[in-house]
């Protein structure tokens, strides 16, 4: 017979006010668990839908002169490159600060050249990169594997009449048509696409690179700060963040984020209310009880121990049920805020936390309760005999 | 020398803006292995001096040694100390926790000690036997009678060996026969050297006791050694 027993028959005796108390505390901790699993999920949602929004970052050179246009940006001295990026330069983006943020790197040698006797932008990239960054291409027929292949825009296709298999001359070089990118709608349609290293020899430029595209997402830290941290690897680049889909998508993130923090501290405050409440009238109810143990001797501090032992007790079982309450509802709830797979999975920080928020309300609650009920006074709670 | 010395003893009670002094100059003495009857009419302050005498409320003057302890010049949690090593209580109404059986209502003053488990259970059982209730330890509170109830209180006043035990009405709410049964075993425990402080209305009971203290308006009104029955 320890202390812990006597809190523990006397929770399973006042069966009706415990589960009111813990049905409150439940209620408290799921709805937590269920906006910072809805936010994670987003979060991890966006992570691995980065690819699709393409990339975030452009690294080109340095250069005063604006001589052509890719993807809707300026890039400078393709013709005249004053500080020209480098095959090498490739490596020093992996190397920065947040280098695990980076997902994609992407470089590209953007040349005109003659193709079939009139002049077209020849794109030299990794097909294995450009593929994953743009995950809204389609191609009929394949993707280059060989170094005389292309992959060729469709309004490059009607405009020199070709279909695949068919071999063109580029700069008197021949080529193999091995794939036709379908309409996207982007300056994508009116290239000709060719491997890197290719177009390098091709084009005599050694291991010069036009243009980086990098893909890369940060949440702790602005964008801003991968494209500080580049520039000061590169500094002969001129590293631009895009402004696009995913900055608008990470914002409304953060105000969702920003929501559920709202509407938990109000939750929590809320159960605070119910636990205090609870227990404050279960003391009320106890006081017979209370002078009985002060009776025999019982200290003080003992007296507190049994009702603290009891918030305790309910706490850590209100927090590891609302946990998993609060995984399962977000299973369901997920996928009606927009993210496409809700990753249900047990996160032991999420549930240490659950557990912490619980205790500590549970705790917090009961300590005013539990010192007004050991500083009863004995002959009093006697009297109530 | 006596085990409980009451000197002076004085308590008032404020009420309604009035202060009525439930206890007068109580002196008194009571030795090892006494078994004395208080005994008063309504407010006359007998259950206050009891209670007072549990260390559980503090006199406005006098004071009370026992076993040559000033109880209340020690501080509220060290009283609570002195009550757990020397009193044990029995009330009227019993006071069982529903929501224990009768052997953990019995054990309720050793869940603060440090005996073990086994032997904290074996004390329990031993005092359930001693007052008769070995066979009911696992029945809850409201399962037994009346007088089966007031046997696990005292049980349960006596399972931290204490020297004092101090009986408020013990026999209040049983019938005359179990109140017999009752004060039986409160005598079959004097007789083995437990010292007894009962207050008591019931005239029936003083023939059990070796002193009768009758107070009257907080006063010792007379104090005497019982005839034997």
């Amino acid at each position: 017979m320890k202390l812990y027993h006597i809190s523990l028959n006397s929770l399973l005796r006042r069966k009706a006010r415990m589960f009111f108390l813990l049905a409150g505390l439940l209620i408290a901790v799921s709805t937590v668990v269920l906006l910072m699993s809805i936010g994670q999920t987003m979060n991890e949602d966006i992570a691995n839908k980065l690819d699709e929004y393409g990339a975030n970052i452009l690294i080109v050179p340095r250069s005063d002169e604006l001589s052509l246009s890719y993807g809707g940006m300026s890039v400078s001295g393709v013709s005249f490159d004053v500080n020209p990026l480098q095959q090498s330069d490739v490596a020093k983006i992996r190397q920065i600060k947040n280098k695990d943020n980076i997902k994609i790197v992407s470089p590209k040698l953007l040349n005109v050249a003659d193709v079939q006797q009139k002049k077209v932008m020849v794109v030299g990239v990794h097909f294995d990169e450009e593929i994953t960054l743009k995950k809204w291409w389609t191609i009929i027929g394949e993707v280059p594997r060989e170094e005389d292949e292309v992959l060729i825009g469709v309004d490059v296709k009607r405009k020199l009449q070709l279909g695949l298999g068919q071999v063109i001359l580029i700069n008197d070089q021949p080529f193999k048509v091995s794939g036709i990118l379908n309409e996207s709608g982007s300056q994508d349609d009116q290239l000709v696409f060719i491997d890197l290293e290719r177009a390098q020899k091709l084009f005599n430029k050694g291991s010069e690179i036009s243009l980086i595209e990098v893909a890369a997402l940060c949440y702790d830290c602005p964008i801003e700060e991968i494209v500080a941290q580049t520039s000061d690897k590169l500094p002969g680049a001129r590293v631009t963040a895009i402004q696009q889909t995913i900055k608008s998508k990470m914002k409304s993130i953060h105000q969702f984020e920003q929501f559920s923090l709202g509407i938990s501290v109000v939750i929590l405050f809320v159960a605070i209310l119910i636990v205090f409440t609870t227990m404050s009238a279960s003391v009320n109810e106890r006081k017979k009880e209370i002078g009985i143990f002060r009776a025999m001797g019982y200290r003080q501090s003992h007296i507190m121990r049994i009702i603290l032992q009891e918030a305790f007790l309910l706490s850590t079982l209100a927090g590891l049920a609302g946990y998993f309450l609060g995984l399962l509802v977000s299973g369901y709830a997920g996928s009606l805020i927009g993210a496409d797979k809700v990753n249900v999975h047990v996160d032991f920080t999420i549930m240490a936390l659950s557990l912490a928020i619980s205790i500590v309300i549970g705790l917090g609650a009961s300590l005013y309760p539990a010192i007004k009920a050991a500083r009863l006074d004995p002959t009093v709670s006697l009297q109530s005999l | 020398m006596s085990l409980i010395q009451i000197m002076n003893l004085v308590k008032n009670y404020h009420s309604g803006g009035e202060t009525v002094r439930a206890v007068d100059g109580v002196s008194l003495g009571i030795d090892i292995g006494e078994f004395v009857a208080i005994t008063g009419t309504s407010g006359s302050g007998k259950s206050t001096l009891l209670t007072m005498l549990g260390g559980l409320n503090e006199p406005a003057s006098g004071s009370i040694m026992v076993d040559g302890i000033d109880i209340y010049s020690l501080s509220v949690e060290q009283r609570a100390d002195f009550r757990k090593e020397y009193i044990g209580f029995v009330f009227q109404a019993f006071h069982l926790l529903p929501y224990l059986n009768v052997l953990e209502n019995v054990m309720i003053p050793l869940a603060i000690s440090t005996l073990g488990a086994g032997e904290k259970k074996e004390k329990a059982q031993s005092l359930l036997d001693k007052v008769g209730l070995s066979n009911k330890a696992l029945r809850l509170p409201n399962e037994l009678s009346g007088g089966e109830q007031e046997r696990v209180a005292i049980a349960r006043a006596l399972v931290n060996d204490p020297p004092i035990i101090l009986a408020d009405e013990p026999t209040g709410n049983l019938d005359s026969a179990t109140s017999r049964v009752v004060m039986e075993l409160f005598t079959r425990l004097n007789n083995e050297g437990q010292t007894v402080v009962m207050v008591t209305h019931d005239e029936q009971n003083l023939q059990y006791a070796s002193r009768h203290v009758n107070l009257k308006d907080g006063r010792v009104f007379s104090s005497h050694e019982a005839v034997a029955g």
